[in-house]
């Protein structure tokens, strides 16, 4: 029994931020295309759980360092080497971020990043990275002393005499900008396939047929983007030859009182990447204790990751006390391919089948490599005319929260559901809910990456049981019926009574 | 933007924010407007539906939604301006405050006094950092007991509560008789942390277990609870080898409040550390003249009669500062927390009459004496789930006023000492 197949030209399979910019990049063309996400929301995978760094030049410099021990390179010959595919992307993605952000109303920001220096070795250190990455042509460059650092960072431990300073370290808030391709690229004629997972994939006749829970697929081109599980989607059509594998990074969101501006990180040493990072939110974000997993599925957090993450905060700006300024906490993947380490794997290993599996970072990269992937694909035949209707802009409803005032009272004049306030912490409105289901949301975390209604001080205390009431209505649901996050996720059992007379039966 | 002026604004309409409203009518003050974000007056009060409200004040047991009931309908004869469902977005060091409704819009408000009757919020698993993924069914215990009270909802059916705070315990209670399995109440102190009266009525006639002296370790599940690791704790941390776990769909967390200071500290409202509200004189006056605070979000109340009694301290003064008639001197005596003192309020005192000061202690103590200043007065026990007041006598206060200090503190009786 054959089921009634989806057919099309091209299936990306992955709706990670990879997936997604390449979806953005395909829908200028005149070419079908699906993009396809096991999830019930797309941003859900390692790009969720994620630092949320556009990095700049310094910072892929910099991580060199990490990787040069077993080198017999001169530092400044082995900083030189020429850029992989990763950093190359890289550093052409960073520009790209910014002349998107206007077109997909999506921000990011630039803290820039100061990089400390313990003793004077490490500034010597910093000194020759500076150095070589200006012979590159990255520009703005500052070797900090004692008072520069001060300068730019007044709360750090006085105890680092110094640093470098790379104004072009960029922020974003990933699933927003995962969101924003999705969106862009569905208007653009991009069919998204949600709650969607690629079980099995069979070759034939030129056409690769894609099993999913959801029916099947069929494709002439196939794109692997499914970050974590890449290795187990090329495994489908018996080519697995590589693997993914995995460091369980645990987090920390504190509550910026005005402790840091920038991006402030220590030399990295391995596995302990000493990171304080502002973000869009107005946040700070703490990484990452590193453990080597091989659960998939496991993005718990643990005592003692907690513990150690809450040290480094306070040995970079001892005001700081983690305990007291937690807003959340919790885990995400740093993965990369086995193939390639530390670089991208790009290539077909059949044709038509294309695997995209990256290695961290894959954000910064992300809109030159959907530009590089639409070369590969031209390059195995893919027909690529350009259409003359694509529309670049993302329209976005602006937070009502930040529109002038006599803005916000004429759309409460227009809609009363504008002028009823459901989110004390971030001030988020009835119809920001309501237009969020609008637009797709059916779970409480999509409400909640999409209007930040429950990710405030309170984390959920006053706005769930009224988000529930609003997206069980709009949805013509039972809240009985709503999830946090998709599948068993659900929040409520039963109502109330129902126990008893269960028992009394 | 629309303007209005007013001559006292409150901002909140639980029961404190009721009680200063009434009390500064009943004080000659004309023009008061009463702000609050919820659909209904009365606030933690409504979902309240248990007995126990009114003890001292009325010398009647009501439950939540009848005490609030009675200041309502007072208030509803007091010719008092109400804005419900409106929410105070800012106020500003010159007392002026934004807020946002239907049917205005964002307008502003310029009033010449205002009170902060803003209540609390509950600490969630965040801000106390249990380990473990982030399936749902976690819930702080005020927004499940919402949902169980008032939207009529089960958010589980078989509960592991965390912390055993009044909520926590009224909530344990409430879910065993909607037929649903409390299986533990696990508190990390080795003494429950609301009301004794909680912890018998609530807990041990329903023999509910409680687990003092642990905590939860670890959360199970990816998609919706499964269960928790909990341990032992003792001084040095979490016991080895004592940890277990406990299946569960449901986690309850009932382990603070913290007031809500969000729009004080935009109006540079000073904060005091211990309390994490206002710091305030005995008028409950904050350090920018004119606005005043009063209720949970100055400290956290156990009963709501004391919350009433404080309302309508603020509603008053707030009503002699209108008129100018405070009296103030023109130094200060600022209020130390000594030996055993978690928290006391007011923070610092400023008139010239008898102070009655209110605070909690850190341990409990049997045969405690109390010590402020000179003064001193014996308790059989001194609990820290209790609010305690003592009145600092102007006269015993006049002593202090040259070093501008007097501390509060409470140990154990000397041997000697305690006679019967
Ligand atoms: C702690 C941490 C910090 C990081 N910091 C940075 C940083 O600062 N800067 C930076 O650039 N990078 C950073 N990274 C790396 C970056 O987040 C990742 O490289 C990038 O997000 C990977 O994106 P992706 O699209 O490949 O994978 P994913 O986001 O995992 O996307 C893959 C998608 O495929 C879906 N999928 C999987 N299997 C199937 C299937 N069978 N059927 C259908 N769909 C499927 C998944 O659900 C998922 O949504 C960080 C990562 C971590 C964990
Ligand atoms: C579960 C529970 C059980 C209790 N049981 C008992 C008991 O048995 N006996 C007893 O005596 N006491 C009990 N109490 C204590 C008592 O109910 C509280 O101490 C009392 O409600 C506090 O009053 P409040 O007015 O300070 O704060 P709240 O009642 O919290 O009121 C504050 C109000 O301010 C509003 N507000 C806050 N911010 C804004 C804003 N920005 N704009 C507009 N409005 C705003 C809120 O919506 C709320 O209505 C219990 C409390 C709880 C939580």
């Amino acid at each position: 029994m054959e089921e009634k197949a989806v057919e099309t030209q091209v299936a990306i399979i992955g709706g990670g931020i990879a997936g997604a910019a390449i979806a953005r990049e395909l829908s200028k063309y005149k070419v079908d295309t699906c993009l396809i996400e096991k999830e019930v929301s797309v941003g859900c995978g390692i790009t969720k759980g994620s630092m949320a760094l556009v990095h700049g030049g310094i910072a892929y410099l910099s991580s060199r360092i990490i990787k040069r021990m077993d080198s017999d390179l001169s530092l400044e010959a082995f900083l030189n080497q020429p850029l992989n595919v990763k950093e190359r992307l890289g550093e052409a993605g960073r520009d790209m971020y910014f002349e998107l952000a206007p077109l997909l109303n999506t921000p990011i920001t630039r803290p820039g990043r100061v990089m400390v220096a313990a003793d004077q070795e490490q500034l010597e250190l910093y000194k020759v990275i500076k150095k070589v990455a200006e012979a590159n042509g990255v520009k703005d460059i500052v070797i900090l002393d004692r008072d520069g650092l001060r300068e730019k960072e007044p709360l750090i431990n006085p105890k680092f005499i110094g640093g470098i300073y790379d104004p072009s370290e960029a922020a974003i808030f990933p699933p927003e900008w995962v969101r924003a391709f999705t969106e862009n690229a569905r208007d653009n004629g991009v069919h998204v396939f949600l709650d969607t997972e690629v079980k099995a994939i069979k070759e034939n006749n030129g056409y690769y047929s894609l099993k999913t829970s959801n029916g099947l697929i069929k494709a002439e081109f196939v794109v692997n983007a499914a970050g974590l599980f890449a290795d187990e989607i090329a495994g489908m059509i018996g080519k697995g030859d590589f693997s993914m594998f995995f460091y369980k990074c645990q987090m920390l969101i504190l509550e910026n009182k005005g402790y840091i501006q920038h991006v402030i990180a220590r030399l990295p040493e391995p596995g302990r990447p000493r990171m304080l990072i502002p973000t869009t939110h107005g946040d700070l974000l703490v990484a990452h204790s590193m453990d080597q997993s091989t659960d998939k599925y496991d993005l718990s957090t643990t005592m003692e990751g907690l513990d150690l993450i809450s040290t480094y905060p306070p040995d970079l700006i001892p005001n700081i006390s983690p305990r007291k300024d937690i807003k959340a906490s919790f885990a995400g993947f740093l993965a990369f391919n086995t193939k390639k380490l530390p670089d991208y794997l790009l290539e077909f290993p059949e044709e038509r089948f294309l695997n995209v599996a990256l290695a961290a970072p894959g954000l910064g990269p992300a809109p030159a490599l959907a530009q590089e992937v639409i070369k590969m694909l031209a390059d195995e035949g893919l027909e690529l005319v350009e259409k003359n209707d694509f529309n670049p802009y993302r329209f976005t409803e602006p937070r009502f929260i930040d529109l002038p005032t006599e803005e916000r009272n004429k759309k409460i004049q227009e809609n009363p559901a504008y002028g009823h306030i459901v989110c004390r912490c971030e001030h988020v409105s009835e119809q920001e809910v309501v237009a969020s289901v609008g637009t797709g949301a059916r779970t409480l975390d999509d409400i909640k990456f999409r209007t930040r209604a429950g990710m405030g001080r309170c984390q959920g205390g006053f706005c769930t049981s009224r988000a529930l009431q609003i997206m069980a209505r709009e949805l013509n649901v039972s809240p009985l019926e709503l999830t946090k996050k998709g599948g068993n996720s659900y929040i409520l059992k039963c109502e109330t009574k129902e126990l008893n007379e269960e028992e009394e039966k | 933007m629309f303007t209005k002026e007013v001559d006292l604004a409150i901002i909140g309409a639980g029961p404190a924010g009721i009680a200063a409203a009434i009390s500064a009518r009943k004080a000659g003050v004309d023009n008061i407007l009463l702000l609050e974000r919820a659909e209904n007056l009365g606030g933690l009060l409504h979902q309240c539906i248990h007995n126990g409200f009114g003890l001292h004040y009325f010398k009647e047991d009501l439950t939540g939604p009848e005490y609030a009931e009675r200041f309502i309908n007072k208030l509803s004869s007091a010719d008092v301006e109400l804005c419900l469902n409106t929410m105070v977005t800012h106020l500003y060091p010159d007392r002026s405050i934004i807020a946002i409704n239907q049917e205005r819009g964002e307008f502003k408000i310029s009033p010449r006094t205002v009170v902060l009757a803003m209540g609390c919020r509950e600490r969630s698993r965040a801000s106390i950092g249990i380990p473990g993924t982030r399936p749902s069914g976690i819930f702080t215990a005020g927004l499940a007991q919402r949902l169980v009270n008032v939207d009529g909802y089960l958010p589980g059916r078989e509960f592991v509560i965390l912390g055993s705070g009044d909520i926590g315990m009224i909530m344990a209670r409430r879910l065993h008789l909607e037929g649903a399995k409390v299986k533990a109440v696990v508190e990390v102190m080795p003494h429950v942390g609301g009301l004794i009266r909680n912890e018998v009525q609530c807990l041990h006639d329903f023999d509910i277990p409680l687990l003092l002296e642990h905590t939860v370790t670890e959360i199970y599940g990816n998609e919706r609870i499964e269960g928790v690791k909990i341990a032992q704790v003792d001084r040095d941390g979490i016991v080895k080898n004592s940890e277990r776990s406990i299946d569960c769909d449901c986690l309850l967390l009932s382990v603070g409040l913290i007031p809500e200071n969000e729009l004080s500290k935009e109006a540079g409202v000073q904060l005091d550390n211990r309390t994490s509200g206002p710091i305030v004189d005995e008028f409950l006056q904050t350090n920018i003249d004119g606005i005043f605070a009063t209720g949970n979000v100055l400290q956290v109340y156990d009963l709501v009669d004391n919350v009433t009694l404080a309302g309508e301290r603020a509603g008053k003064n707030a009503a002699k500062y209108a008129a100018g008639t405070l009296k103030k001197q023109h130094k200060e005596i600022k209020v130390l927390s000594g030996e055993n003192i978690k928290t006391v309020t007011p923070q610092k005192i400023v008139g010239f009459e008898d102070v009655e000061l209110a605070l909690r202690v850190q341990q409990p103590v049997e045969d405690a004496e109390l010590i402020v200043g000179n003064y001193s007065k014996k308790y059989r026990v001194i609990s820290p789930t209790e609010l305690i007041k003592v009145v600092a006598k102007s006269s015993d206060l006049e002593t202090f006023w040259e070093s501008g200090e007097i501390t509060v503190s409470c140990h154990k009786r000397r041997k000697d000492k305690v006679n019967g």
